[in-house]
């Protein structure tokens, strides 16, 4: 199809490609090149590539923020999180697409009403509530905040249980299968691209997010990744070369993982997103 | 009948110390101290203080429970709010220690903290004293107005670092710097911060310590009344010196873009000669393995009524009203303040006290000593412009219109000008 | 007796969800709603006065929201109008498979899952005079005046960066949806209408963009959604400055409210803007809408 448009076009698209691709790699090697040079070489020559690669900075920085740790408290929430996420959301977006009830529309509004609130205004009462429970300066402050972030999944897997026949569970009902099994054992295999998009999208979000931990999460040892490396930047004013490494300490390792899995991702949103 | 007096008195007696003594065996107390003091040193040494305290106080457990900076606020708030408040707080002397007295939160202190003020350097009571009580003790104590210079440049450029006693020097050998094609000043006011400290500093030098701390506190404080306006001439020349630094161009390129971070890094790779920030830039250095760093107090104007005067930062110990056990509290604060935390706090942490015990035995680096003489000369002490006066109008006038008078869009006087609106207002809306 | 067990089988389905989002969402935010009619100091719940009105009241003689508004509509007319149309570009021409376009997309990926605060820092890095990029390469290519141009610094290019940077980091999900929806069109269309002696560019007007409709709809929804509630990038960035230039609502709310001491006024700020944001994604669903039935 590419190749039946006329040349001028066909340079066109592909300058534009570059220079779209450009502005996203080059900042990479700029970190890069940065990190492994001296402090010295950085503040004389910011274009220049570092006389001897000093590759020791990304250990030494993962070390002295103690990225170990870090990296296992993210993890850790940000699994528990959108594995709840998925389990509660899936469940509500079937309910919104095939059950029939009254004040259905309502509710489907009132999910989405979440996702126009800046978050910043609800983080007094919120950690006045989390206070109340007692859960300050736990995992499952930050977790239970998490499992609220409902409205863009439910929104999605509405869409997505709406383009699947609603003929698919009355066949089943017919045959005298429990409400339970239809939703376990035939809706959610057939959403396994939808489930595998949201817990993607969230994982990002909530394994980026900033700001509930930093609210909530007071003991160093509880410290998320973003946390970490934002205290990391803090404590060494003018060590560019160790900032900058930390900076793509935090970043590298979901980023491989993520492109990694690229295709599986961008085929579940073609699935997903455009069901309905 | 004298007899059998004394005999029941006896008798009272010993009955009274065994239930005294009963009741302190069987009712060892427990009190909560919540701190921001969350990363070492800080941390450290104040854990040593209370395992130090509870070893030698059986009767008294003291439980410390440490808060991220940036989160501590909010949730001492919640707790005021709530009204379980820990036993003990730290707070941030000054406006919030104010916000909360104000509220009557805090327990006064006023005749238990007496004794100690004696040993207190002189000035710094402006940092608890609210509507004339006394809210709390003073832990470690951090200079501001502090200006660190890079001497080996200053010796290629043929500059006396002695010229920098004065604001006129300083700006005299800016200029030589900048003819020479190096731009002097590394500054960076994205956070507003820094320009607020910049202003404060030029302004503490210019005001006499009365005039500087009623200025702010008439926000504050309902007793006090400031005869000196935000728009008179002496504020205003503050700002008019602050924009002729811009304007001479002697701040580094990026002075509205780049953070503080940025700009301290700009000074210890030596790309400029000179940056201010408070005493913490002693520590800034070393972590930054920068050697070419010496010290200096800010320069304040030749016409300076105190010219040895500085501004202080310090961390409060409060009682929280609802306290389960002001007594015990009090002897807690009471040892926070004696010789052997003191020297521990200053040997451990690399910061001075607010105390004045002779510190010659103490174990201090170089530098580390040369600011706390500068403390032993200091005239005076203030505590920074932004702990004593309201923030509202703080953010409003001095945050933001600091940028605000470096790009032009407020005059000094129209810097001014604002400033005293808001103050008048305030006091207005409050009916003080 | 099973149609009712069936009629109640949604709520199960529904609770966990309605639970999570009502205790630790919306729960807050009727808090925080009801705050916007008091003024109180943040400190003792003794303090709290009920002002009914007067905080909304006192909004529209600030020159500082109007200030803010004002940056934000900007802000999203810009940003939102770039992301549709450079996004659907760059879906097209990936869409139509070029050689090497499965590198080009990985690399589109790459912003989608870095984190404001990363991209913010690494920008602010780049743009800045004295330790960045764009001041030397400036004065490489023979530009020298602009080299100390401080690209965040100054009232003429603060937001308009925060806009470039923002655009950077959201297009790659733009496109990500595009070609999703692209690659649901079914083939025959547009096989009909090349054989019908349809041009390209005749295909992408009359065939592929009404049809890509629904998608557009959702990707302008999203994307001015969060336009709306941009904040992390101009903390990051300027902190809404040199003074108020770059300041958008979320960032005026949260000084308001956290910096100047005000949560009373500073949740009404929120409030107006989740108004403001509910009228403007209503009336783009219900223009998308018409629309639809138009064709």
């Amino acid at each position: 199809m590419f190749k039946s448009l006329p040349l001028i076009v066909r340079i066109g698209a592909y300058l534009l490609l570059s220079i779209l691709a450009l502005s996203i790699l080059l900042p990479f090697a700029w970190m890069i090149a940065t990190a492994l040079k001296t402090t010295a070489e950085i503040s004389q020559s910011p274009f220049s590539l570092p006389a001897t690669p000093n590759f020791g900075v990304f250990a030494e920085a993962w070390l002295q923020g103690d990225f170990t740790r870090l990296y296992l408290n993210s993890l850790g929430i940000t699994a528990i999180a959108v594995t709840g996420i998925v389990a509660c959301c899936s469940a509500a977006g079937y309910a919104l697409a095939h059950f029939e009830f009254r004040a259905k529309e309502a509710l489907f509004l009132y999910f989405l009403a979440g996702m126009m609130i800046p978050p910043q205004v609800i983080l007094v009462p919120s950690f006045k509530i989390m206070a109340t429970l007692g859960l300050v300066n736990s995992y499952w402050s930050v977790i239970l905040t998490y499992f609220a972030w409902v409205p863009f999944a439910i929104f999605f897997f509405r869409a997505y249980f709406a383009g699947i026949p609603r003929e698919l569970a009355e066949a089943a009902r017919v045959e005298g299968i429990s409400e339970w099994d239809i939703y376990l054992r035939v809706m959610l295999p057939l959403a396994s691209p939808a489930m595998a998009t949201v817990a993607i999208v969230y994982f990002i979000w909530i394994f980026n997010d900033f700001m509930w931990p930093l609210v909530y999460l007071n003991d160093q040892s509880l410290r998320t990744v973003t946390l970490g490396m934002m205290a990391f930047q803090g404590s060494h004013a003018a060590l560019m070369n160790l900032k900058v490494a930390a900076l793509l300490v935090a970043t590298a390792p979901p980023l491989i993982i993520f492109l990694i899995f690229r295709r599986q991702i961008q085929s579940g949103l073609v699935e997903g997103a455009l069901k309905a | 009948m004298n007899h059998i007096r004394r005999l029941q008195a006896v008798a009272l007696a010993s009955i009274a110390l065994a239930f005294w003594q009963g009741g302190a065996s069987a009712q060892q107390v427990t009190l909560d101290l919540w701190s921001e003091l969350s990363a070492p040193p800080e941390s450290t040494v104040l854990n040593k203080v209370v395992d130090m305290f509870n070893a030698a106080n059986p009767d008294i457990v003291v439980k410390h429970t440490s808060f991220e900076n940036t989160a501590y606020e909010t949730a001492l708030r919640t707790a005021f709010a709530g009204g379980t408040p820990p036993d003990i707080a730290e707070v941030n002397a000054g406006s919030n220690a104010f916000q909360y007295a104000q509220s009557g939160q805090l327990t006064d202190l006023t005749e238990f903290v007496k004794p100690i003020e004696e040993k207190l350097r002189p000035g710094l009571e402006t940092m608890y004293q609210y509507d004339g009580k006394s809210y709390g003790v003073l832990w470690g104590l951090k200079l501001g107005n502090i200006l660190y210079y890079n001497p080996e440049m200053l010796n290629a450029q043929g500059v006396d670092p002695a010229s920098l006693a004065t604001w006129e020097g300083f700006m005299a050998a800016s200029k030589m710097f900048l003819d020479a094609g190096v731009t002097p000043i590394a500054f960076g006011d994205r956070d507003q911060w820094t320009g607020n400290h910049y202003f404060n500093h030029i302004l503490h030098g210019i005001l006499s310590k009365e005039e500087y701390d009623r200025i702010g506190l008439q926000t504050l404080d309902p007793s006090v009344t400031s005869a000196i306006k935000w728009s008179d001439p002496k504020p205003v020349r503050a700002w008019e010196l602050f924009k002729a630094v811009a304007d001479a161009g002697y701040f580094t390129a990026g002075y509205l873009s780049d953070d503080n971070d940025t700009a301290a890094g700009l000074f210890f790779s030596g790309k400029a000669p000179f940056y201010s920030t408070g005493s913490w830039g002693v520590g800034m250095a070393k972590n930054a393995g920068a050697e070419n760093v010496a010290l200096t107090l800010f320069p304040p104007v030749a016409d300076s009524p105190e010219p040895t005067a500085v501004v202080t930062n310090s961390l409060l110990f409060t009682i929280p009203s609802p306290s389960k056990d002001v007594e015990a509290a009090k002897r807690f604060l009471e040892f926070l303040t004696s010789e052997q935390v003191q020297k521990l706090y200053v040997e451990e942490n690399f910061d001075l006290s607010p105390y004045a015990y002779d510190t010659s035995a103490w174990t201090m680096d170089p530098s580390l000593r040369q600011l706390a003489g500068l403390l032993e000369n200091a005239q005076n002490a203030s505590p920074f412009l932004d702990m004593i006066e309201d923030v509202k109008c703080m953010q409003e006038n001095v945050n933001e219109a600091n940028v605000a008078v470096l790009t032009g869009d407020l005059s000094p006087q129209e810097a001014g000008d604002i400033h005293q609106e808001c103050v008048e207002g305030l006091r207005a809306s409050r009916n003080w | 007796m099973r149609r009712s067990g069936r009629s109640k089988f949604y709520i199960w389905l529904l609770l966990p969800a309605f639970f999570f989002y009502t205790v630790f969402w919306m729960l807050p935010a009727v808090v925080a709603f009801l705050s916007s009619f008091t003024q109180w100091n943040g400190v003792s719940l003794a303090s709290i006065r009920w002002v009914g009105l007067a905080n909304y009241a006192e909004l529209f003689n600030d020159r500082w929201f109007w200030n803010a508004l004002r940056n934000n509509l900007v802000f999203v007319a810009v940003v939102v109008s770039s992301i549709v149309i450079l996004g659907m570009t760059y879906a097209l021409i990936l869409n139509s498979k070029p050689r090497g376009h499965s590198v080009f997309s990985t690399i589109f990926f790459i912003p989608i899952v870095l984190s404001s605060v990363v991209i913010g820092l690494l920008f602010t890095q780049m743009l800045s005079p004295t330790v960045g990029l764009v001041g030397p390469a400036l004065s490489a290519i023979g530009m020298p005046e602009a080299a100390n141009h401080q690209w965040l610094g100054s009232r003429d290019t603060a937001l308009p960066m925060i806009m470039v940077v923002y655009i950077w980091r959201e297009l790659g999900f733009a496109i990500l949806l595009l070609i999703a929806g692209l690659q649901t069109i079914p083939k025959d269309y547009l096989e009909a209408a090349r054989i019908d002696g349809a041009t390209p560019w005749d295909i992408t007007r009359y065939v592929t963009l009404p049809l890509m409709r629904p998608i557009l709809t959702v990707v302008i929804v999203l994307a001015t959604t969060n336009a709306f509630l941009l904040f992390d990038l101009v903390i990051v960035m300027t902190n809404g400055g040199p003074f108020h230039a770059s300041e958008v609502l979320s960032v005026f709310m949260y000084s308001e409210a956290f910096l100047k001491g005000n949560p009373g006024y500073g949740t009404a700020i929120a409030m107006l803007l989740f108004v403001i944001i509910l009228c403007v994604s209503g009336l783009q669903l219900a223009l998308s809408g018409r629309g639809q039935k138009a064709n």
